[in-house]
């Protein structure tokens, strides 16, 4: 091989690898597939009952759909879209439209008030529209009840359950997904969460405080001489302890961990860059935010949004919220004790649970 | 003698690069492997602050409608935000509609019009602002589409009482233009997927980006209020409350539409401006910065120093092309130790590689699909980059005072065909210091 000819072909091959990436990029640039905008994302985050609502309209619409029922028993039957349905009317017809194992695979429609024995298995949702009150063990995709909706003891939901009326979970309980109701939630023991909700969430037969508890007589807490005024709020470097029945009026920033002591008050809001905690009866009249963990001791109070990176524990007899204010407590993970009471949602990242032992 | 003066300039040029190369791979890796910090997404119920929105106009008869209209239509508390549209000067049919707007919506559209005192962004907002009545200001853009649910998104953090400022994500729209506006949808996406999520996640400093946030009303006056003299208001902003104390934070998922330039001119033009309005700020903050105040953690400190660089590297970049050069001519051996940090500052030679990698892994997380094959592409921005940056680091203006450059309107060419709110589906802008994650040259 003459040296010209190495060399031409070693500049052949010199061009060839180079522009081996243009290829699939010129093809993209004159022949393009992905020029759409990005989707933005963030719309539903915070919208715990959307999907629930989503599917209203859907079945709704699909049902309106189809030929006016004739009679008042059950019916079997296809919405346009291909999905299989069940329209019960009788609660006890359910295991009748089960399959032999037992499980549910179509979406089921219960038109009156109905009581199922447990151990069922839905596979698609379940709409109830009259009052339901599931048995024990059983496992739904997704529930929603027009009324008074009771999930028996180790229920397990899957993807989301909403309801238009008071929704009661019982003990042992899971739930993943969204859980919410426009008018309250009681969850029982050891129920385990993701986001929660309500008007009013409650721990047991917890009833939420309606303000504050009585201040009582406060003193002014003592500052650090380094705090400085930053405009709104007061910011202390390291730690920060305020004295049992002791009072700060106005936002708190600590660089450190903060204790609010037994019976103290915050007349705005809180942020500690560690722990903060929260003793017996104190008070935080604003938000509380803490890049690590919150500890809200019993019969403490806050106003809210109480809002953790790590984890968030509510001890018995605190409120978060209030009915007329409702907000959110946000964290990792949430662990709430019986008699807490929470106005607005529950959102965890990695998930929640109740403890009556506690 | 002249030949070791050269190498130990070369041997800095090479330590910048390096330095830039490490702070794009540790940014990029946390995004993939690391904790992800949205500490504020999830508050959805709350007492939500009253918030003033305020959009700074100069001859955006194209584009304000499409921006009222959007911003009517958010889900925000209705008793709880009211718009306030600044009219400077304007000398086409901006302040008719503005009228308009307020006749059909009173109360809720509450237009500042300036006639006189110094012009630009700064200023007006500056005017603005200063009698604000409700507790968190947010600003946007004439030429912006915010969703629905994007004012209270980015009022969530203000729960937070050591929040000075949030700064949302900025997403282009126009991308099926041109070649230019196909890059620029990837530099944004790993300017904020990567870039500002990564500093998010590291507790690093985000930076308030002017064009689609808002800032703590006690904030802003504990700062001072805005400085009319930035060319770029909204890093001095960041810069200021940083270094008194307050935190700047970014939202992922607060997303708003942008224009994007279509043209090399416009696009040049834009980032020379960013260019001359950050390098104020370098001249500005970095020694304060580097007096390492007691509230801030050293990382922050290199991060916010590395940010006010990041438009200085690129001359930077210029002088190590021609040091290297110059020495290889004046017979400079390379000892094998070098030859790593050579390759290292080759693999930076237009742009920077590890650049590469952040965009294509914002593109990844984005779930785009085939849009990241432009990427070889995307050498071709930072070239034009390299060069209008360099320009304008080299400019006068970049490092004259202020007071005898002075800030003036300066704003990005208009794409929209009319005030159609239909056809308004793109948005974009920018202020004199840019997306807070827009395009960076290193």
């Amino acid at each position: 091989m003459s040296p010209l000819l190495g060399f031409l072909l070693l500049l052949l091959l010199a061009v060839g690898w180079t522009t081996l990436p243009l290829l699939p990029a010129l093809r993209e640039l004159f022949s393009p597939t992905d020029v759409d905008p990005l989707t933005m994302v963030g719309r539903d985050n915070a919208d715990i009952s959307r999907f629930a609502r989503h599917f209203r309209d859907y079945v709704q619409a699909n049902l309106r759909q189809l030929p006016p029922e004739g009679g008042a028993d059950d019916s079997f039957g296809k919405l346009p879209d291909g999905t299989q349905f069940v329209r019960i009317a009788q609660g006890h017809a359910v295991a009748r439209a089960a399959l032999p194992d037992g499980t549910q695979d179509r979406l089921v429609v219960l038109e009156h008030p109905t009581t199922l024995p447990g151990g069922e298995q839905f596979r698609l949702e379940v709409w109830a529209r009259a009052a339901l009150t599931g048995g024990e063990g059983a496992t739904y995709r997704a529930v929603l009840g027009e009324d008074v909706l009771r999930l028996g003891a180790h229920t397990t939901v899957l993807r989301w359950v909403h309801s238009r009326g008071p929704m009661d979970v019982a003990a042992g309980s899971t739930l993943y997904g969204r859980a919410s109701s426009e008018q309250g939630i009681r969850l029982g023991r050891d129920v385990a969460f993701e986001r929660v909700g309500a008007p009013v969430i409650t721990v047991g037969d917890a009833m939420p405080s309606h303000g504050p508890p009585a201040a009582g007589e406060l003193v002014e807490a003592p500052i650090p001489e380094d705090a400085r005024r930053l405009g709104d709020h007061l910011r202390v470097e390291g730690d920060f302890w305020l004295p049992p029945h002791s009072v700060v009026d106005g936002n708190l920033v600590v660089a450190g961990e903060l204790r609010l002591g037994a019976g103290a008050r915050v007349k705005g809001s809180v942020k500690a860059h560690r722990a903060i905690e929260l003793e017996e009866g104190a008070v935080v009249e604003g938000s509380v935010v803490s890049e690590r963990t919150i500890r809200l001791g019993p019969s403490t109070w806050v106003r809210g949004p109480v809002i953790a990176e790590d984890s968030v524990t509510i001890a018995s007899a605190a409120t978060v919220g209030a009915r007329t204010q409702p907000t959110t407590v946000s964290a990792r993970t949430l662990s709430l004790a019986q008699g807490v009471a929470v106005c607005g949602h529950l959102v965890t990242q990695e998930g929640g649970h109740t403890d009556l032992a506690r | 003698m002249i030949r070791d003066i050269l190498a130990i300039g070369l041997w800095s040029v090479v330590a910048v690069l390096v330095t830039y190369t490490l702070r794009h791979y540790l940014f990029t890796l946390n995004r993939v492997f690391g904790r992800q910090r949205q500490p504020y997404v999830d508050i959805g119920v709350g007492d939500w602050p009253r918030v003033a929105v305020y959009v700074p106009c100069h001859n955006e008869e194209k584009v304000i409608g499409g921006m009222l209209d959007a911003l009517l239509g958010n889900d925000y508390p209705a008793d709880r935000f009211y718009v306030v549209p600044i009219d400077d000067r304007s000398t086409d049919g901006t302040r008719q509609i503005i009228e308009d707007y307020t006749a059909r919506f009173p109360g809720r559209i509450r237009p500042f019009i300036r006639s006189e005192g110094k012009p630009g962004k700064a200023a007006a907002l500056s005017d603005a602002t200063r009698e604000a009545e409700a507790e968190v200001l947010m600003v946007f853009d004439a030429d912006y589409l915010p969703g629905p649910n994007l004012l209270r998104q980015l009022a969530a953090p203000f729960f937070d009482p050591e929040v000075g400022a949030v700064m949302g994500r900025v997403v282009p729209h126009n991308l099926n233009r041109t070649l230019l506006t196909r890059l620029l949808d990837l530099e944004r996406s790993g300017g904020y997927q990567v870039d500002q999520q990564a500093r998010m996640n590291l507790r690093l400093i985000p930076q308030y980006g002017g064009t689609v946030g808002g800032v703590r009303r006690s904030a802003l006056r504990d700062v001072g209020h805005w400085n009319e003299d930035a060319l770029a208001e909204d890093t001095d902003m960041t810069y200021r409350l940083i270094l008194r104390g307050w935190q700047v934070v970014y939202q992922n998922r607060s997303e708003c539409y942008e224009e994007v330039p279509e043209t090399w001119p416009t696009r040049i033009r834009q980032i020379q401006r960013w260019t001359r309005g950050h390098n104020q700020c370098l001249r500005n903050y970095a020694f304060p910065l580097l007096g390492i105040p007691r509230h801030l953690r050293f990382a922050q400190v290199i991060d916010g120093v590395l940010l006010l660089g990041v438009f200085a590297v690129a001359p930077v970049l210029l002088l190590g092309w021609g040091l290297a050069t110059a020495l290889y001519f004046m017979g400079y051996e390379i000892r094998p130790g070098l030859i790593v940090l050579f390759a290292v500052a080759s693999y930076s030679t237009l742009g920077n590689f590890a650049a590469f990698f952040e965009v294509a892994t914002a593109v990844r997380l984005d779930g785009s699909r085939n849009r990241v094959r432009l990427l070889p592409f995307v050498a071709l921005g930072f070239l034009v980059n390299l060069l209008a940056v360099s320009r304008a680091t080299l400019s006068r203006r970049s490092w004259l005072a202020p007071a005898a450059a002075g800030p003036t309107w300066e704003k990005t060419e208009r794409y929209r065909a009319g005030n159609d709110n239909a056809a308004n589906h793109a948005a974009g802008h920018d202020t004199a210091g840019g997306p807070a994650g827009g395009g960076q040259p290193s």
